[in-house]
């Protein structure tokens, strides 16, 4: 294997692994008990920053939830998947550089920056 | 005419100009004949507009090459990809394709593109510290902007803040998620 898909793939696996992880540990603990990490952007302005509520998304989610999960956070569950591809995408960059370059096309990441300012700006009004 | 060309990464010729039609030659491919000072690209040669005419899509401009003849419009912002404004073409219309859509070899500089830490900046977003990861999504954005641009030492510079950035969010945020929610856990 070229090194570049083998760090692709190093890469997927150790994000698989993460994120059974998280969904073990999220579907085990309820994190509306209280001992979940909280939120400092939350705690210093009172505002809800992107991420807020997505523990009791996945919470939600894994139980099979998937209504409320989306009213916890509807964002993540794009974010997730986008963010995932494109640090496999990165890793393995040189494997497929036409992929990449279009991938990183201006207008996608105006989009999604622009969707992540507006998720944060109307989430709060 | 015997007209040497530089393809597949190494000097071939020489060649008549009929053969050259046979050979994946375009405006941006590195050309000499005997008169030429140095190497130039193809474009650059009155002679071999002929090659181009009936050619397939029109380039975009590689931003940090060959600037010389003046024919070649300026990329004013990365989205944009102007075509080559060489007289002949203007019937064609513009080049819906990106950088990315051809060989990315061609257009792009000869370095790859530094690290744009992309799906980090997005997925710390909603982790962590998002102020600061927004900040680092700004930088990743603009590392593939500088980069497109044919600026890659910016690029490169906005690969590193966008680095700190995030490494900064995930301590930031890490570490005071992890005491908060131990020193008030409810």
């Amino acid at each position: 294997m070229r090194p570049d898909k083998y760090r692709a793939t190093a890469t997927a696996a150790i994000l698989l692994a993460v994120a059974v992880i998280f969904c073990w540990y999220y579907y085990t603990h309820d994190p509306s008990d209280g001992h979940a990490p909280r939120c400092l952007f939350k705690f210093i302005s009172g505002f809800d920053c992107p991420g807020c509520g997505s523990q009791r998304a996945l919470h939600a989610f894994l139980h099979g939830k998937l209504a409320q999960a989306w009213h916890y956070n509807p964002f993540i569950f794009f974010a997730v998947p986008i963010a995932a591809f494109y640090i496999i995408l990165e890793s393995g960059r040189d494997s497929w550089p036409r992929l990449h370059a279009r991938a990183v096309h201006p207008a996608i990441l105006a989009t999604i920056l622009i969707s992540i300012i507006a998720w944060w700006l109307i989430r709060n009004i | 005419m015997k007209i040497w060309v530089y393809l597949d990464g190494r000097q071939q010729g020489p060649y008549e100009l009929e053969e050259l039609f046979d050979l994946p030659v375009d405006e941006n491919t590195k050309v000499w004949f005997d008169g030429l000072p140095r190497w130039c690209a193809a474009g650059e040669i009155e002679e071999l507009r002929c090659l181009f005419d009936s050619n397939s899509p029109v380039h975009d401009t590689p931003a940090n090459e060959q600037t010389e003849t003046g024919e070649q419009t300026e990329t004013d912002t990365v989205v944009e990809e102007t075509a080559e404004a060489v007289p002949l073409q203007e019937s064609k219309p513009k080049s819906p394709y990106t950088p990315g859509r051809r060989t990315p070899h061609r257009e792009l500089p000869e370095e790859p593109c530094p690290s744009t830490y992309l799906g980090w900046s997005i997925a710390l977003t909603i982790c962590c510290c998002s102020p600061l990861s927004l900040g680092a999504l700004v930088a990743s954005i603009c590392v593939t902007s500088f980069y497109q641009g044919g600026n890659v030492e910016k690029a490169r510079k906005a690969s590193e803040v966008a680095a700190w950035l995030i490494m900064i969010a995930i301590a930031l945020g890490f570490f005071p998620v992890m005491l908060m929610s131990s020193i008030f856990g409810g």
